[in-house]
């Protein structure tokens, strides 16, 4: 079945899910490997070192459809709001946003 | 009414409440190594309506914990102490200055000021500068909009109207208005204020950050363009301000590389705003 990577803050986490990406604390050390079924003892030490966003692996449901429209809309949505002229910078920043909202939508 | 010069907006920071103390203290802190546990929630348990205040944002934050937190050390000892900082520093806030009125929305300010706060964190610890700073910077950087507000706020609003009739940034809007915008207010007020000087360089630098040169000013200027390319806080007529060349080198920013954190940024505002009930 096809999944997809959601960021949440551990608190919103059931138990159950399994982690999308390592967890590093600020020192660089792994404190959770990717592919690690979360328990609730591991998200109450996640909470108590201070980590506030956990990648989770979701099963993607969504059909073509629906990702077709989720990237019309999110690619209209980034025009929007980056409209108007701007300097490089900016473009380089648009064309960054452009590529992650992109990327998430798939 | 016409709005005050520049120089008169001291005497009008009086209108606004003043901070509350232990906001002043957790700033005086942002750069006491030796700032401790107990020290900091002495301070914090002095005012009754910040403890609720954290108690409610703690246990938002700790929703999958069996045990529930009930005390400010608690909160200290489960969520650690900067992130306890953090959350007080932005409930203090937006409860004192819920400001409120035909056109303006001091809600909506702070919605977008968390998502400032939240980029410059992420960026701070990227680049090596002091996160929590980077945070408070983020959070007061629109500060000097409340300030003019209250100053005089049917040229405010006349203001607000401009910028979204004619497509304008809001500084455009302000200046031809008051004749200054929101970032020298801010600073102006930061100084009546006595707010550390890293604040004050993060509220004044933030749209036009290259004359001031300051590490904490491009930073907090390329978390305000940030947070709006993210969106954070979708507003309708959100439009992505001009991002400083200059700043982007100077902080060594790359953007491919920071694409990696953007839904880290996107979880952790949802988390607080969430922890704020804003």
């Amino acid at each position: 079945m096809k999944s997809r990577t959601l960021y949440f803050p551990p608190g919103g986490i059931a138990p159950g899910m399994t982690l999308a990406k390592t967890i590093v604390d600020h020192d660089g050390h792994a404190l959770l490997t990717e592919g690690t079924v979360l328990t609730l003892k591991m998200l109450d030490r996640l909470i108590r070192r201070g980590i506030e966003a956990v990648a989770v692996a979701v099963i993607d449901t969504r059909d073509d459809e629906t990702i077709a429209r989720e990237l019309e809309t999110s690619e209209s949505r980034v025009n929007s709001i980056f409209r108007g002229p701007g300097s490089p910078a900016r473009e380089r920043l648009r064309a960054t946003i452009l590529n992650y909202r992109q990327e998430c939508a798939k | 009414m016409t709005p005050p010069r520049l120089d008169e907006l001291p005497s009008h920071a009086e209108a606004l409440p003043s901070l509350p103390e232990v906001v002043n203290h957790l700033m005086r802190s942002l750069n006491d190594e030796s700032a401790d546990v107990d020290t900091l929630a002495h301070h914090i348990n002095s005012d009754p309506a910040i403890v609720a205040r954290l108690l409610a944002a703690a246990n938002s934050v700790a929703t999958g914990l069996p045990t529930k937190i009930y005390t400010a050390k608690q909160a200290f000892l489960v969520l650690g102490a900067d992130r306890v900082v953090r959350i007080i520093l932005a409930s203090a806030l937006t409860y004192r200055y819920d400001t409120r009125g035909s056109g303006f929305d001091a809600r909506l300010l702070w919605r977008h000021s968390l998502g400032v706060a939240t980029c410059a964190r992420v960026l701070a610890e990227q680049t090596g500068a002091n996160p929590e700073m980077a945070f408070t910077g983020g959070l007061l950087h629109d500060v000097g909009q409340l300030l003019m507000y209250t100053a005089c706020p049917t040229s405010y609003v006349q203001a607000l109207d401009l910028r979204q009739r004619d497509d304008i940034p809001l500084i455009t809007a302000e200046r031809s208005i008051f004749g200054y915008d929101h970032t020298q207010a801010g600073r102006t007020l930061a100084i009546t204020w006595k707010l550390p000087d890293e604040i004050a360089e993060a509220i004044g630098a933030h749209h036009e950050p290259d004359d001031l040169g300051s590490e904490i000013g491009n930073l907090v200027h390329v978390s305000e363009v940030l947070s709006h390319a993210l969106d954070l806080g979708e507003q309708p007529s959100n439009r992505v301000p001009e991002l400083s060349e200059l700043a982007c080198a100077t902080l060594g920013l790359s953007w491919p590389k920071l694409t990696g954190h953007f839904a880290e940024i996107e979880a952790r505002y949802n988390g607080i705003q969430v922890a704020l009930g804003l």
